[in-house]
């Protein structure tokens, strides 16, 4: 197929200067044939506004309320293209990246996403990559067992096939879960170093304290749904450890009060299991430590 | 003046690191003027750091580092390894001033790097933690701090015991709430029901 449309996927939330970046940016890629869809989790900053006069033509899909992962779902459920590409609102692919992106899909149909390499900057302004699509070689990718959800390409088919985004995650570990459902479907996913995505990551923003909250109670919700059950035991016991230990060290209860919610969850958790390999489980390498020492 | 950089964080946050403790202030090390302005100078300031083979090829474009000293344990600084394996050699190099990066607010859940740190024997250990916050510590607070972190160790093993027990009792009630709803024979088979669901039956 020549010139298939790809839909851009931008979930957004209070970053009205970040998402008007992000598709400026966007407009300057060398792939045309873009639709870009932006669902807005409720902000109250005024985006709404702004991207409906800046940006006539983008799909804006406004959400009442703050729905977490659940709006991508939303927005890929509008999407048009034959690929879909899923962006935060503060990261943008770096201009050759779409038509890289395809370029790896049309190569092999059972290619069922194409991790993006993200690049983290703290400087706003440090996205200059900008190399020549033409020495672009496919040879260089390589399989992988997750993507971040900065920067990605899937194919809608393998979406309708794999399912969507797991919305109980709310927000966090919803990519590993997709990734092992798409490779579970059969599909594969590659990674190429020259397909780039810039993220703008903030040093200070990680000292919230939802996100060890967040991170601790998805990181056992998928587990439960993935691991084989020795697996699945062992790292729920190493989990309760390090939780443990986190809550004395840290003095706060927000590892105690994930471990709770993701117990009552338990049940909605297993009833949609689905038992992946130890291959898979080997190769994803989660990091099942750096949730505890990464926040407080 | 040796420093020693451990790296615990990421590049970025290393690079952070390192424009943080350039800017700390003079009374900090024992010789005249700040590190920021000795390492311009390059007069005696010496600075090596310890980190993951993987790293070494990034680290090689920060131009004023002397030495990269890699690890090969694999994972985290495991006490039992890279202790072994590396603290005689990292003690031979007398270094002033150890430089530790958390990737968190408090460095909690850095108690092994610390502790690497204070085995080195350097005189001062400065951390630096997510947003660049530098304290200064000296080898007694640091060791206290080691200390605190460790201690912590045999509470939290009891506490996964029982937050363990606490988690198998919480899906049993959950189970035999359908009690109020569904029959007798329905809740009793619902916990087997769950269980079933992680059995090891399509592992492979």
């Amino acid at each position: 197929m020549k010139n298939p449309l790809v839909s851009v996927v931008i979930l957004t939330w209070n970053r009205k200067d970040d998402l008007i970046e992000t598709i400026t940016e966007l407009r300057k890629s060398s792939y045309a044939s873009i639709e870009v869809i932006v669902v807005d989790n409720g902000s109250e900053d005024g985006t709404p506004a702004v991207i409906k006069e800046r940006f006539p033509d983008v799909v804006f899909v406004r959400l009442e309320k703050n729905t977490g992962i659940a709006g991508y779902n939303i927005g890929m459920k509008k999407a048009r293209g034959d690929y879909v590409v899923l962006l935060d609102s503060d990261s943008f692919p770096e201009r050759n990246a779409i038509e890289r992106m395809l370029k790896i899909f049309e190569s092999d149909n059972k290619i069922g996403a194409v991790a993006f390499d993200v690049h983290n900057t703290v400087v706003s302004g440090q996205w200059s990559v900008v190399s020549d699509s033409r020495s672009f070689d496919l040879q260089k990718a390589r399989d992988t067992y997750g993507y971040n959800g900065a920067g990605v390409g899937i194919r809608k088919e393998c979406i309708e096939k794999a399912g969507y985004l797991f919305e109980p995650y709310f927000l966090y570990f919803n990519e590993q879960d997709h990734a092992f459902r798409i490779l579970q479907a059969g599909y594969k996913i590659k990674f190429h170093p020259d397909i780039i995505a810039f993220h703008k990551s903030s040093m200070t923003s990680r000292a919230n304290r939802s996100a060890p909250y967040f991170y601790t109670r998805n990181l056992l919700w998928l587990i439960w749904r993935f691991y084989p059950f020795k697996y699945a035991l062992s790292t729920t016991l190493l989990l309760f450890f390090h939780a443990s230990l986190s809550t004395l060290q840290q003095r706060t209860f927000i590892y105690m009060k994930a471990i709770m919610d993701a117990v009552k969850g338990f049940k909605v958790v297993i009833s949609s299991r689905m038992v992946i390999n130890e291959d898979i489980i080997k190769g994803a390498r989660i990091p099942i430590r750096w949730a505890f020492t990464a926040y407080i | 003046m040796k420093i020693l950089f451990i790296k615990s964080t990421s590049i970025q946050h290393l690079a952070l690191s390192f424009e943080k403790v350039r800017s700390l202030p003079p009374p900090t090390h024992p010789l005249d003027g700040c590190p920021a302005l000795l390492i311009k100078e390059g007069r005696g300031v010496v600075i090596d750091v310890l980190a993951h083979p993987h790293a070494v090829d990034s680290l090689k474009g920060f131009g004023f580092i002397n030495r990269i000293i890699p690890y090969n344990s694999k994972g985290n600084f495991s006490p039992l390894h890279i202790f072994r394996e590396y603290i005689r050699n990292i003690r031979r190099g007398k270094y002033d001033m150890v430089i530790v990066p958390f990737n968190n607010m408090s460095g909690s859940g850095y108690e092994n790097v610390m502790a690497l740190a204070v085995c080195t024997g350097a005189r001062q250990i400065v951390t630096c933690n997510r947003i660049g916050d530098t304290k200064v510590l000296d080898i007694k607070k640091a060791l206290l701090k080691v200390v605190k972190g460790y201690s912590c160790y045999p509470l939290a093993l009891l506490m996964t015991v029982i937050l363990s027990m606490i988690g198998i009792l919480i899906i049993f009630i959950l189970s035999l709430r359908a009690l109020a709803k569904q029959s007798l024979f329905s809740a009793t088979l619902t916990p087997l029901r769950l269980l079933r669901r992680f059995a090891p039956r399509n592992d492979s």
